[in-house]
């Protein structure tokens, strides 16, 4: 469960978010929807601790993580951009969270295969990152942060840049994906369909989140 | 291919073959027997000269990077107020005539370090940090921060991150900067003859010790071929340390404002990396003011009425024949190497032959082929100049040619269909779009002249000796006001190099702003 009490982001003299409250409940999968640049990505980036925290609290399953490093959290997010290491091929890329907690890597390489599997990459381990399409870079991205298993996952639009038949086949595979692994999401999108087919509850990003 | 560039290609093949290919042609063949080889390679003295050619130039190489790194590390990193400036502070050294670095080291040690190895290493280390700012620092720069964030989000440490993600992208950058480091360091000559104190030579001081101060040319031919096989060696492990790292990184760069907690470290970091740099420059403009214990414009104004002048007028000459002579022979390889495909690649490696060579090889191959008694080219006026259009040559194709690549092939074909032939196109299209990147290759070529100390100590005679020459000469002799000249000439060739290279930047830029049009 991930519960966040007016949150403050402070950038320079702006105040980016002002006081942000939300619960996100065990399993249930939250979208949330507002006009580009309202502070939906910072948000994300606030619960994952890769931006400063002026005020307010961030528990996840009880736990305060508010000043906790971004590396010791827990938490997963799927990057708009991907962010895929160059210089690792795809199934290191997958596998990078185990590498990072000294699994060997026999198991990494199992761990790797299966969540490619998942995705329907079946195959692409050894594969080189900059050979892959934008939907295949996608899948990548989405195993590799599901590879760690976080305890809750954050996806910052992360549909964005497909194409439409693309788009629909990698939606209704995540949907699949997320249902069977019964994980809490909080997924940011300005597409209200996308929002609506992934998740149980639709949440607008405005004056009602901040409170 | 058409006439005017079969002329031109011409022209810059003959050029190589007579003043590049030749010199070392006929200085091996008529100098080299087999048993050279035995007699010099037997010889505890040359390794001796190896040896120490080779371990001064990896503690040089290690201070380096423990003095270019932090700095380097911030402008590779951080988006910061004053990031541009910090960062050309950083290459000023690099700009330098060395044997000017060499007396700035002389002028801000305390003598007790005079002639050490640590003087040579610092003075090194001071050249070479604009190497590994400049290699690494864009490597840095275009290594999205961004990925740091992934590796993060995945549970990795700052500390993991930089060993994971960080480190293995740019480590071929490193071993690039460290090996042209190492290659800076193991050539050297003006520092090591400067500050380096007798008995400590590099084969590079070496070849024109044995050449000029012994006679013995055959020992100094065969540690030339040995010292080429260093460079050769570490210039093919640097170009496959290069190519592996090239197919990499395709992600936007985006550097990441400076966290507060790093600020005052960055701070540090900057004023020691200034201080280091601007020091030794500040010493050699109060050296030259200071005879004895009083501060006196003496010197300086030794510098209108005596010998001097005469390196001043010198290096001027050679500078002006330099730039003019370079830059006609490498505006006709660039435009043959742009214009034929088939003939283009090989020229193309050719003109980088003469970066293969070594200065002091060359003046010694110059001497050894040309200063002959029925055409004695050595007392001519241009015979310096040649052999810096020479070094200089391969520097302004590298200037033009990705200019002139830049150049859309529509513009000629619009002046095509309106009526205009070969030339007429040269002129009115390509040499006026190309004219900031000719004032570039004339600025680069002005600046290498001007500092140049090799191939010059060996070539240019008593009276007309360049400024770098009449500089190591001064500092070799005693006397306050004999030094003090020698800071006077320092410090022109300071403001002159920086002045010159300063047009070279400044012609870069805009000549980057026509390629964009």
């Amino acid at each position: 469960m991930l519960h966040i009490t007016d949150l403050v982001v402070v950038r320079g003299s702006t105040r980016v978010l002002d006081g942000v409250s939300l619960t996100v409940a065990a399993g249930e999968r939250v979208s949330l929807h507002g006009p580009s640049g309202c502070g939906k990505s910072t948000l994300l980036h606030a619960i994952a601790g890769l931006t400063e925290v002026e005020r307010g609290a961030i528990v996840v399953n009880g736990r305060d993580i508010t000043h906790e490093p971004a590396h010791l959290r827990g938490i997963g997010l799927v990057f708009q951009d991907d962010r895929l290491f160059p210089h690792f091929n795809v199934g290191d890329n997958v596998s990078y969270s185990l590498r990072v907690r000294g699994v060997d890597k026999q198991q990494r390489h199992a761990v790797a295969a299966a969540w490619l599997e998942r995705v329907g990459l079946t195959g692409f381990a050894r594969r080189q990152v900059d050979s892959l399409s934008g939907g295949e870079s996608k899948r990548v991205a989405m195993a590799r942060t599901l590879a760690a298993e976080p305890s809750v996952v954050l996806l910052d639009e992360p549909l964005s840049g497909l194409d439409d038949a693309l788009h629909a086949t990698l939606l209704a595979d995540l949907r699949e994906l997320f249902v069977a692994m019964g994980t809490s999401v909080l997924h940011v999108t300005h597409d209200r369909a996308e929002g609506a087919l992934l998740c149980d509850r639709a949440v607008e990003f405005t004056r009602l989140v901040q409170q | 291919m058409s006439r005017t560039v079969r002329v031109a290609a011409s022209a810059a093949t003959m050029w190589l073959a007579v003043f590049v290919v030749a010199p070392v042609v006929v200085l091996l063949a008529r100098n080299l027997k087999a048993s050279d080889f035995s007699r010099v390679l037997t010889n505890d003295v040359t390794w001796k000269v190896v040896w120490f050619s080779t371990w001064q130039s990896i503690l040089s190489t290690g201070a380096t990077f423990v003095l270019a790194m932090p700095i380097t590390w911030l402008i590779g990193r951080y988006h910061f107020l004053g990031r541009r400036t910090l960062r050309a502070v950083a290459t000023i050294g690099f700009l330098l005539p060395s044997v000017v670095v060499a007396a700035a080291f002389l002028a801000v040690l305390p003598r007790s370090l005079h002639y050490s190895v640590f003087a040579v290493v610092l003075a090194h280390a001071y050249f070479n940090l604009a190497v590994v700012v400049r290699v690494v620092g864009t490597r840095l720069e275009s290594l999205d921060s961004r990925l740091d964030e992934a590796a993060w989000s995945l549970g990795a440490s700052p500390a993991r991150t930089i060993a994971t993600i960080t480190w293995p992208l740019i480590r071929g950058s490193m071993a690039s900067a460290a090996a042209v480091t190492f290659l800076y360091c193991f050539t050297s000559y003006a520092v090591v003859r400067v500050l380096g104190g007798p008995g400590r030579n590099t084969i590079e001081s070496d070849i024109a010790l044995r050449a000029f101060g012994i006679g013995d040319v055959s020992a100094a031919s065969v540690l030339a071929l040995v010292q080429a096989a260093v460079i050769v060696g570490v210039v093919v492990l640097l170009r496959r340390a290069a190519g592996r790292e090239a197919t990499l990184l395709r992600t936007a760069a985006q550097l990441a404002p400076m966290p507060p907690r790093v600020r005052w470290v960055a701070l540090l970091v900057s004023l020691i990396t200034t201080t280091f740099v601007v020091t030794p420059l500040l010493a050699v403009f109060w050296r030259s003011i200071r005879v004895g214990d009083s501060v006196t414009l003496e010197a300086w104004s030794t510098v209108i009425d005596e010998s001097l002048l005469g390196s001043i007028m010198s290096s001027l000459r050679t500078a002006v024949v330099t730039a003019l002579l370079g830059v006609a022979l490498a505006g006709a390889a660039s435009l043959a190497i742009v214009r034929s495909a088939t003939l283009g690649r090989t020229l193309d490696t050719f003109t980088m032959l003469p970066l293969a060579i070594s200065p002091v090889t060359l003046g010694l191959g110059f001497v050894v082929t040309f200063d002959q008694s029925w055409y004695d080219w050595r007392g001519m006026w241009w015979f310096v100049a040649t052999a810096h259009a020479v070094v200089a040559f391969p520097l302004i194709v590298r200037v033009l040619v990705p200019a002139w690549r830049a150049i859309p092939p529509r513009l000629s074909e619009a002046a095509t269909v309106l009526g205009a032939g070969e030339v007429r196109r040269l002129i009115d299209i390509d040499l006026r779009l190309l004219r900031r990147a000719f004032v570039a290759g004339l600025g680069l070529a002005v600046a290498v002249s001007l500092g140049e100390f090799g191939a010059a100590s060996l070539l240019s005679r008593r009276g007309a000796e360049t400024m770098p020459v009449a500089i190591a000469r001064l500092l070799e002799r005693t006397g306050d006001l004999v030094r003090a000249q020698a800071f006077v000439l320092s410090s022109l060739l300071i403001v002159s190099c920086a002045a010159t290279l300063f047009v070279v930047e400044i012609s870069l830029g805009r000549q980057g702003d026509v390629a964009h049009h």
